[in-house]
């Protein structure tokens, strides 16, 4: 091809993706990213379908199981701290939203997890940053980002996701997430009883706005612990209950 | 030209919903040295619209790398000729810096997954292309 024709193809399109990228910048393309996905969200939903599925009985049926079992030690708490209303927690259903999982980027069935998901709710549908996003009493993670129609959520085995938590022993800690998906249990003072197979759930993290992590929310099991003597804490490698990839409907807590 | 776009918004999907991995740079780049054609820098445009649009980034950063790595592609063109190492070198050099700057994360693995595919690719359309091209000389001399 002729060089000059190929420079001032090239000098056209460049000068038009600044100026798209200047005006998206912005935010003044909003709407049309908003009409790209909307085009979109089938095909990515129907891909989704075909190449990851859904979640097996089993796993079903290991969800209901781990749920009955920390509604037991809410239970338990709730009797050891008289009924203290602070120690509480439930989720009324008017306040969840349920969303469609369409995307979710930066993930290799098999080699990695996900560590963000892009559901099909946005703004429009009240859903905000920070908001927490679940299933079955299971934290999948928190909205990251927002438009119109579509957010961003950070799984909890982004490497900069954190949050703390607790066990069901009460040893509280911070939840990070690790790279290739992992996530693992700091800060854990050495004092501590945690042991393999303990549950752990969310401390409960919830802003001056309203938004954020509910307390007694599953993140998923110890599966091994790293106690040093000569270290001020422990630390402990967790599984989540949930397999976030076989997922294609989660809930956001709205309120 | 029909099938290369439906290739590529077939490769934006999955891209966006299913895998990581950068398909459709992989696509463009393997494309950019087989047919060597402008529209397909328009076509880079649109797709990188499109990509950043479905992954809610900020809309034309994915346009700029591709335009940019179909570009130089297309100035050298006269000065290397394509073959598999070297479609295998400019995809895996792309792929990791595409990752890396657009992406914020790198990964060998990844880039090496992608460099195959484009090579698989430039293969299968390479064959294609000489055999359409003979195909064409026969009918030509009749």
């Amino acid at each position: 091809m002729p060089r000059r024709n190929l420079n001032l193809i090239f000098i056209v399109l460049i000068f038009l993706t600044l100026v798209l990228f200047i005006f998206s910048k912005l935010q003044v393309l909003n709407f049309a990213g908003n009409f790209v996905q909307n085009i979109f969200a089938p095909f990515e939903s129907a891909a989704r379908n075909i190449f990851i599925g859904n979640s097996s009985d089993l796993q079903k049926e290991n969800i209901e199981l781990a749920k009955k079992l920390v509604d037991q030690q809410k239970l338990i708490q709730d009797n050891k701290a008289l009924r203290d209303q602070f120690q509480t927690s439930g989720i009324n259903t008017q306040n969840l939203t349920a969303a469609s999982i369409i995307g979710s980027p930066s993930f290799i069935p098999g080699v990695s997890n996900p560590e963000n998901l892009i559901l099909d709710k946005g703004v429009k549908n009240g859903v905000r940053k920070g908001q927490a996003v679940i299933y079955k009493d299971n934290l999948i993670g928190i909205i990251k980002k927002s438009n119109d129609n579509y957010s961003i959520v950070a799984t909890l085995g982004l490497p900069s996701f954190s949050l703390t938590a607790k066990t069901q022993n009460d040893a509280s800690g911070i939840i990070r997430g690790q790279d290739g998906g992992q996530i693992i249990l700091e800060n854990v003072l050495l004092s501590e009883r945690i042991s393999k197979n303990d549950l752990v759930v969310t401390l409960g993290n919830i802003n001056e706005g309203g938004f954020g992590v509910l307390p007694n929310l599953i993140i998923g099991k110890i599966v091994s612990v790293n106690k040093n003597a000569s270290s001020l804490f422990q630390t402990a490698k967790i599984e989540p209950l949930i397999d976030i990839s076989t997922l294609s409907t989660v809930f956001i807590v709205i309120n | 030209m029909i099938f290369v776009i439906l290739l590529t918004l077939f490769a934006v999907v999955l891209e966006s919903s299913v895998i990581s991995l950068p398909l459709a740079l992989s696509i463009l780049v393997t494309f950019s040295f087989i047919y060597k054609k402008e529209w397909l820098l328009a076509l880079s445009l649109i797709i990188g619209v499109v990509l950043d649009a479905l992954a809610l980034r900020t809309i034309g950063a994915s346009s700029l790398f591709f335009l940019v790595a179909i570009f130089v592609i297309f100035l050298y063109e006269k000065k290397i000729e394509a073959s598999i190492q070297v479609v295998f070198l400019s995809n895996f050099v792309l792929v990791f810096l595409y990752t890396f700057l657009i992406k914020g994360n790198f990964s060998v693995a990844a880039s090496f997954l992608a460099s195959s595919f484009g090579i698989i690719l430039f293969i299968i359309f390479n064959k294609l292309k000489t055999v359409s091209v003979k195909e064409h000389k026969l009918r030509f001399e009749i």
